[in-house]
């Protein structure tokens, strides 16, 4: 028997295929023990590459899964040697399988990024920051490259103050704010100097639109200062909480 | 450093970002810089986050990613000792 891709594990004691294909364009379907099911694809490989195609194949499974199912979503690139190793993973896993699908039953999960706009930045930092202005007429009359450094340090400073405030400001109340409309919620490392706010919330299903509606509020009291990004509905990676017997 | 970046990018330095960002990985990635699964793994996730953000075109995303992918196959033939 051939490898087994594997996308994640739901509630679903019937053998199914789902009309759908998944990393290498293969059918996906499920190997089943009792009430449990691993949703798998044929691969002939021993390890997959993570490029764009295929790890947009494995969101893609799992997003199709969402609509229909609660999923306990596995990260890219697992594969098990057989479909009998698998078997053995939902075997003997299945108790805390069972307990993490509970816990995860009518949930989603919602990802959220502010970046600070560059922009309004600019706006913010010419309406009469006069130590900004200083700054930068002693950089123009410098009289040396050592001591144009050293002022553009010092201007740097006062930008990263501002950043420091707007995260205060805007991100840290927008995560603050959308956690009361969420199950739980986490904050992940920024991404890039723009990024003040990279967080991940665990939402009800029945609650997306709701949260939506607050980030939309959100954004037009902070009048493009900040920017919004909001990815969602996504399989509850950020929120798993088990940690798999491994089967070898 | 940072602030320095930072003051650079809002006086409209040429450098953005992302191209800070690619101007990394294509150097990292024409020196063999990059040894570990790991660290290409987390280019190639910088890549598409990139390519998402629009801040890298296709093209260029994937000649790039081919790139990478090569020397991902190559660590792990060492690391399998083929």
């Amino acid at each position: 028997m051939g490898k087994k891709y594997i996308y994640g594990i739901i509630e679903e004691p019937q053998p199914r295929k789902f009309g759908f294909f998944g990393i290498g364009e293969v059918e996906v379907y499920t190997i089943n023990y009792e009430k449990l099911a691993a949703i798998v694809s044929d691969t002939e490989l021993q390890e997959v590459d993570p490029t764009r195609k295929n790890v947009l194949a494995h969101t893609t499974v799992q997003d199709r899964l969402l609509k229909e199912y609660d999923l306990l979503p596995m990260g890219f690139g697992i594969i098990a040697n057989s479909e009998d190793e698998v078997r053995s993973l939902l075997v003997k896993n299945y108790d805390s399988l069972i307990r993490e699908l509970k816990g995860l039953a009518g949930k989603i999960e919602g990802e959220l990024k502010v970046f600070w706009d560059q922009e309004a930045m600019m706006r913010q930092l010419e309406g009469g920051n006069r130590e900004l202005d200083r700054i930068k007429e002693r950089i123009r009359t410098a009289s040396s490259p050592v001591e144009a450094q050293s002022l553009l340090m010092q201007a740097g400073k006062l930008v990263e103050r501002v950043v420091l405030d707007w995260k205060a400001k805007y991100a840290q109340r927008a995560y603050n704010t959308l956690k009361q409309f969420s199950v739980d919620a986490r904050l992940n490392d920024p991404l890039g100097l723009k990024n003040i706010l990279n967080a991940s919330f665990l939402i009800d299903k029945s609650r997306e639109s709701e949260f939506k509606d607050e980030i939309y509020k959100l954004d037009s009291q902070y009048q493009g200062k900040v920017n919004f990004k909001y990815v969602g509905p996504l399989a509850p990676y950020n929120f798993v909480k088990l940690k798999l017997e491994p089967v070898k | 450093m940072i602030s320095k970046f930072l003051y650079d990018v809002l006086i409209g330095a040429p450098l953005t970002l992302g191209k800070e960002i690619l101007e990394k990985i294509r150097d990292e990635v024409d020196k063999g810089r990059l040894t570990t699964e790991e660290s290409i793994k987390e280019r190639l996730q910088q890549l598409q986050l990139l390519l998402q953000d629009g801040e890298l075109g296709m093209e260029e995303y994937e000649e790039l990613e081919a790139k990478l992918i090569e020397r991902l196959r190559a660590v792990r033939e060492y690391q399998r000792g083929v």
